[in-house]
């Protein structure tokens, strides 16, 4: 493939992002990685939207068939970061918001995100994304983010029109260990503790416990945007078990550098006639316990979804 | 969009319907009441807010209308986070609000605090209780707000800030009349930028942008899934449970234009996109929202 990024700079220049870009930092991710386990791929066009998928795999569903949202979430970060990254380009993006809403069970081979920016502001870029799975049925689910834009660094800053795409790029993370449980891969704590859902709700339950290393970083050496959303994910999941997290709302307050990172929850109400409602807070107990990240989860029983 | 007070103009064009509530704020419609609370020992303000839910503005599931408690938790986010960074001040970039419960007896009360305050922006949580049920909550919500300079206006304020609820009005006007909302074509849904929807920017208040989303969103999903068993012939019972709204541009001039799509259908819930214009300002987009619309029992609740 010729170089598909007009300008001198081309593949390989540090756009560094939340999620991953086609051409991003030299050596990332490492041969050891999640992105690689997990078998993503992303493919950036001109005309600026961007594309991923992640094959089914172990990782992928959850009871009823349903699809993990975490790990939806995590494609999705890739793939809307990709896309941000593009349109803010001198300048670098962290994720700072991201909602995901699910629709139904996965039946196809793939999850795949189509990704298309929505505004390109003077500090924000917002991005909007339609999941599918490859299956008749219509779309499996809709997502938005919001990425902050980070100034670039003046040894860093090209020409801002030297970046302009002129064809499709396609990156694909598959490794050694491709097929691997990420999951597994992660673990979540030495309890694997679950919630009651017959007690009363209270004050915040720690659930699960995130060890942070190389496997989980990002470019920026923070946890990534998606790998915090299957943490939230699992915490919910936890907090109301026997269900399915549908909806995600989170804010990106603080990177998850240190960790572990403590996914704490705690049971609104629980799923009836509609999505129950779960609140969840990640907090890096490596650096003073701060609150990195807050979440509402909508969880509903599979079974009620199904085949209606 | 936020601003302190309600300095709105007195005069939009109806005055014998709005006589009550010409020259207030938004936030006023719904009798409010605003109170900073202490400082926590991490340094936090805390916030709070107490609204009575008046029958016209309960939806079909018996609780406060999705695009009404938005509308208050925006102008409670506002606040909140405009006071954090005094002397500049903020604009709604981003809210996501989760509802736990549909059927609020009232009155809310709501919680927030500051969650983080960056360079640009302010991020702000707050959680909803429902004094009526034993303070259950029922609602969560997370605000960011993009932090401007004031440049000429003086935002001036006795703190700790302590705004009493406005007593009842003599007419209650319905919300679908407050907000100035009309009729479209099929699910499109208009709001008349009328004077007393417009905050001390000039713009549309953010929260008029959630009624107008809500409103729009629910006939859409109204559209797309027909009428409910047990309500033959009848408007489907539908109530908005998940609400995103990404604000882009401010809303100048107007109407504004809600033309929502139906994205996704998960059988409890239809979810619907629902892009938002001005249609006097060129038809710019200015603000999309992401509305999830619940189905729900013949019976309400």
């Amino acid at each position: 493939m010729s170089d598909p990024l007009a300008g001198p700079t081309g593949p390989g220049h540090d756009m560094a992002t939340g999620g991953l870009a086609p051409g991003g930092l030299a050596g990332y991710p490492p041969e050891d990685h999640f992105l690689r386990d997990l078998d993503v791929t992303v493919e950036l066009r001109a005309d600026g939207t961007a594309r991923g998928t992640i094959p089914v795999g172990p990782d992928t569903l959850v009871a009823g068939g349903w699809p993990r949202a975490g790990i939806v979430g995590v494609l999705v970060d890739s793939v809307a970061g990709a896309a941000a990254v593009m349109t803010a380009r001198p300048d670098r993006v962290a994720t700072a918001d991201m909602t995901l809403h699910l629709f139904r069970p996965l039946t196809g081979p793939e999850v795949a995100v189509e990704a298309s920016v929505m505004r390109r502001g003077r500090t924000t870029v917002v991005i909007e994304a339609t999941v599918t799975d490859g299956a008749v049925g219509g779309p499996l689910g809709w997502a938005t983010l919001t990425f902050a834009l980070l100034a670039a660094r003046a040894h860093q800053t090209p020409p801002g029109d030297a970046f302009r795409l002129t064809e499709t790029v396609r990156t694909a993370f598959g490794g050694r260990q491709s097929g691997r449980s990420v999951l597994e891969r992660i673990g979540w704590g030495p309890d694997g503790r679950q919630a009651d859902m017959s007690e009363p709700a209270g004050d915040l339950v720690d659930l699960v416990h995130l060890e942070v290393d190389e496997y989980v970083r990002n470019t920026f050496g923070a946890v990534q945007g998606g790998i915090v959303a299957l943490l939230a994910d699992e915490a919910a999941r936890r907090a109301a078990p026997g269900t399915v997290v549908a909806d995600l709302h989170l804010a990106f307050l603080a990177p998850c550098k240190v960790g572990p990172i403590v996914g704490r929850a705690r049971l609104l109400e629980p799923p009836g006639v509609g999505a129950g409602a779960v609140l969840v807070e990640l907090r890096d107990a490596g650096a003073g316990g701060r609150v990195t990240t807050v979440a509402d989860a909508g969880v509903v029983v599979p079974a009620a979804t199904v085949g209606r | 969009m936020n601003a302190p007070g309600g300095q709105a103009s007195d005069d939009d064009g109806r005055p014998a319907l709005f006589s009550d509530y010409s020259g207030r704020a938004v936030s006023e419609y719904f009798r409010m009441a605003r109170w900073e609370g202490p400082v926590t020992p991490g340094g936090d303000p805390l916030f709070g807010a107490r609204v009575p839910i008046d029958q016209h503005e309960r939806g079909p599931a018996g609780g406060i209308r999705a695009g009404a408690l938005v509308s208050v938790l925006d102008s409670v986010g506002g606040m909140m986070s405009g006071l954090s960074v005094l002397p500049r001040w903020i604009v709604t970039t981003n809210l996501m609000v989760r509802f736990a419960r549909l059927d609020h007896v009232g009155p809310l009360r709501v919680g927030g605090r500051v969650l983080r305050t960056g360079t640009a922006s302010v991020v702000s949580g707050m959680v909803v209780a429902d004094e009526g049920q034993g303070d259950a909550i029922v609602a969560t919500a997370i605000a960011t707000m993009a932090i401007l300079e004031p440049n000429d206006m003086h935002l001036d304020f006795v703190r700790p800030v302590c705004v009493p609820a406005p007593d009842p009005p003599e007419h209650q006007v319905p919300v679908d009349d407050f907000f100035s909302l009309e009729p479209g074509d099929g699910p499109t849904t208009r709001l008349d930028l009328v004077e007393h929807l417009r905050n001390p920017w000039g713009i549309l208040h953010g929260g008029a942008v959630a009624i107008l989303a809500d409103e729009a969103a629910t006939r859409a999903a109204a559209a797309a899934v027909g009428a409910m068993p047990g309500s033959p012939g009848g408007p489907a019972l539908l109530a908005a449970s998940d609400v995103v709204i990404h604000y882009t541009k401010p809303n100048r001039v107007g109407p504004i234009e809600a033309r929502p799509t139906v994205v996704g259908d998960r059988g409890d819930a239809v979810v619907v996109r629902v892009p938002i214009h001005d249609v006097g300002a060129d038809d710019r987009m200015t603000a999309v929202a992401t509305v999830t619309v619940r189905r729900l029992p013949a019976a309400g609740g």
